[in-house]
């Protein structure tokens, strides 16, 4: 990447902070300006940071939950409502967990409670 | 087998598994044995930390601390980790089991044994954060210490004998010093520091000093010549008395980059138990260039031929640790030999000026000479010991200045040899006399000599005793005259030149021995 993600995310938040009304008009250069930069390929990472910061700057934090088995919609739904609606939750399916669930919050703290955690415990 | 499901099922019943916070981080880049993490923001330089990858617990370093990220290297082969995998800290910094077991095996830069021989210490050890509950039979010892200060050292006072003539007469090296060997490839630096292992039990024998321990680090050499070394080691039954630490070229940057540094975590442990140890680092210049690779992978600025700017501290730190402690911290020494190869007799190259201002003296070695067949290849006039003299004893002391003095001159008048015959008798002597201290001087590898030895072969060529012996019958000659005194002057010559030990009487005993043996090779 010609910039890294970091001040991409940053000069975007920063700009659409400062200039609320022209909102629109940002969002299509920015990703023109991403796109002529030749940095398309990071576009995924720059839009995580941007949700991250957002996040953050609303006073929310950043949740990932993920669940051994798929879950309904219902499901879902009420797991997230757990949380705060300031906060972003993704729900993501690890098979390899064999069962439970592990919640990383701002990807620095974590809730371990699968079954494969235990199986590694026990055995190590 | 029933007893085996008991035993599971009782430790299913006492498993307790509390679910809480833990302080993780997540790999988002990795490549090349470095890994990039995400989140662990306390976590401290130095620090080992565990990478859960999916075929087991894999340990690494925290190598770079970033404002957004850790750049670590991985401890191992890499190949399990891949991006996403958690990764937790362990408090820790990178340390080492050390103990006297250590003594007779060969293991790597993070302790794990190498020969086959099993396990090193009766529990689980080592650095791994698995490894602390209930260790026992070794001491941490971290990898990256503080050296001993000032006024925790004392000056270098006891000598350790290579076991190499020119060596010992000319450049003495003391009990924790540091003396560089120095000089392109195939000239001889590990035999050096090999017979300098060997020489270690003789010298011990008989004289009074105490036995030291060695510890050999192979940094990026082939695996089929650290074998080598070891078996030579075990033929000679040095072993006994040796570590390896061995980090072969197969093995990754990361561990080459770690082993001198365990290599001397070992060496400070028999040092603070007031033991004399000796570490021979071969070789520095494979071991700047592991610190490269790992520092360009981790993107910080390069500096001339591309080292890091941290180059000479990594040597200065690591070579600053070898010492000679004082009374009241237990008198313990840690000698250090550390090898530099340079390319094409270039010494003005980065890292062996390096080397050269950091170390307390260097032993030059001579493709050159190599060649024309003086071996060891040493240049005596380009070779220097700083602190050693005052670690000289007194015997080898009475024999050496003479000898250095004898050598200086012939050098300036060696570039006359070939117009010999137009000199006058006085030059021509002394060329023929420098000519037959050469000869005296060299040594084949693997059979390092005892002091007194050195004392008695270097004292009979210093006072004429060889002039009429033809050149080529010296090596013979002086064989024969050392077996002659080993057998017939035990008492009177040979146990005080070993204790260091100088007098009238000693020098007459001597001089008497090598006349009646020279009487005795007349008749024969």
């Amino acid at each position: 990447m010609k910039y890294p993600a970091e001040a991409y995310a940053r000069a975007f938040t920063e700009s659409v902070t400062a200039h609320p009304s022209k909102k629109d008009h940002l969002i299509k250069n920015f990703l023109l300006a991403v796109k002529k930069n030749g940095d398309w390929t990071g576009i995924g990472k720059i839009f995580a940071l941007i949700t991250e910061k957002a996040t953050h700057d609303s006073g929310g934090q950043m949740i990932s939950a993920e669940f051994a088995r798929p879950l309904s919609e219902k499901m879902i739904a009420d797991f997230k409502k757990q949380f705060s609606p300031k906060d972003c939750v993704e729900v993501s399916i690890k098979p390899e967990l064999v069962a439970g669930i592990r919640v990383l919050i701002d990807g620095e703290k974590e809730l371990d409670m699968t079954l494969a955690k235990k199986i590694n415990k026990l055995l190590f | 087998m029933k007893e085996i499901i008991e035993k599971l099922k009782r430790d299913i019943v006492g498993f307790e598994d509390k679910a809480e916070f833990a302080e993780i981080g997540i790999v988002t880049e990795v490549g090349d044995g470095i890994a990039k993490i995400s989140g662990l923001r306390n976590a401290l330089s130095q620090e080992i930390l565990s990478v859960e990858t999916a075929s087991g617990v894999l340990p690494a370093v925290a190598f770079n601390l970033e404002e957004n990220s850790i750049g670590a290297i991985i401890l191992g082969e890499a190949h399990g980790v891949s991006v996403g995998n958690r990764v937790k800290k362990s408090g820790k910094i990178l340390s080492l089991k050390t103990g006297d077991e250590l003594l007779g095996r060969v293991i790597d830069p993070l302790g794990e044994p190498q020969d086959g021989k099993g396990v090193i210490f009766s529990a689980k050890g080592g650095f791994l954060p698995t490894g602390q509950a209930g260790a026992s039979g070794g001491k941490d010892y971290p990898l990256e210490r503080k050296a001993p200060s000032v006024l925790d050292r004392e000056s270098v006072s006891a000598p350790v004998h290579t076991g190499i003539k020119s060596i010992d007469a000319m450049i003495p090296i003391g009990r924790g010093q540091r003396e560089l060997i120095i000089g392109d490839r195939q000239t001889g630096k590990t035999a050096i520091a090999l017979d300098t292992i060997l020489n270690q039990k003789q010298d011990a024998l008989g004289s009074g000093r105490k036995q030291v321990i060695c510890i050999y680090v192979a940094v990026g050499q082939k695996n089929s010549k650290i074998a080598k070394i070891v078996r030579m080691l075990e033929e000679n039954e040095a072993i006994k008395y040796t570590v390896v630490v061995s980090a072969p070229a197969s093995s990754p940057a990361s561990l080459q980059f770690l082993a001198p540094f365990a290599g001397c975590a070992i060496g400070e442990y028999f040092m603070d138990s007031g033991r004399d140890a000796l570490i021979v680092y071969d070789d520095l210049s494979k071991h700047a260039d592991s610190y490269r690779q790992l520092s360009l992978l981790l993107r910080r600025p390069p500096g001339r031929e591309a080292y890091p700017g941290d180059i000479f501290y990594l040597h200065a730190r690591l070579l600053e640790r070898a010492a000679k402690l004082s009374k009241t911290n237990g008198g313990g020494s840690l000698t250090a030999l550390p090898i530099i190869e340079t390319k094409l007799g270039d010494v003005s190259a980065y890292i062996p000026t390096n080397v050269i201002s950091i170390t307390d003296g260097q032993i030059y070695l001579e493709s050159n000479l190599f060649y024309q067949g003086v071996r060891p290849a040493i240049n005596a006039g380009l070779s220097v010991s700083r602190v050693g003299s005052a670690a000289q004893t007194k015997a080898m002391k009475k024999v050496s200045g003479k000898l250095r003095l004898e050598l200086a001159q012939f050098r300036e008048l060696q570039a006359f040899v070939q117009f010999a015959s137009d000199l006058d008798e006085n030059t021509r002597n002394q060329i023929k006399r420098g000519e037959l201290l050469t000869e005296v001087l060299k040594q084949s590898d693997g059979e390092p000599a005892a002091v007194a030895m050195e004392v008695a072969s270097i004292f009979a060529a210093i006072n004429g005793f060889l002039d009429d012996i033809p050149k080529k019958d010296i090596k013979t000659f002086d064989k024969e005259f050392l077996e002659f005194i080993s057998k017939m002057h035990q008492t009177d010559i040979i146990e005080p030149l070993s204790k260091g030990e100088w007098n009238e009487k000693t020098e007459e005993n001597l001089r008497s021995a090598i006349q009646s043996f020279k009487n005795m090779k007349k008749i024969s």
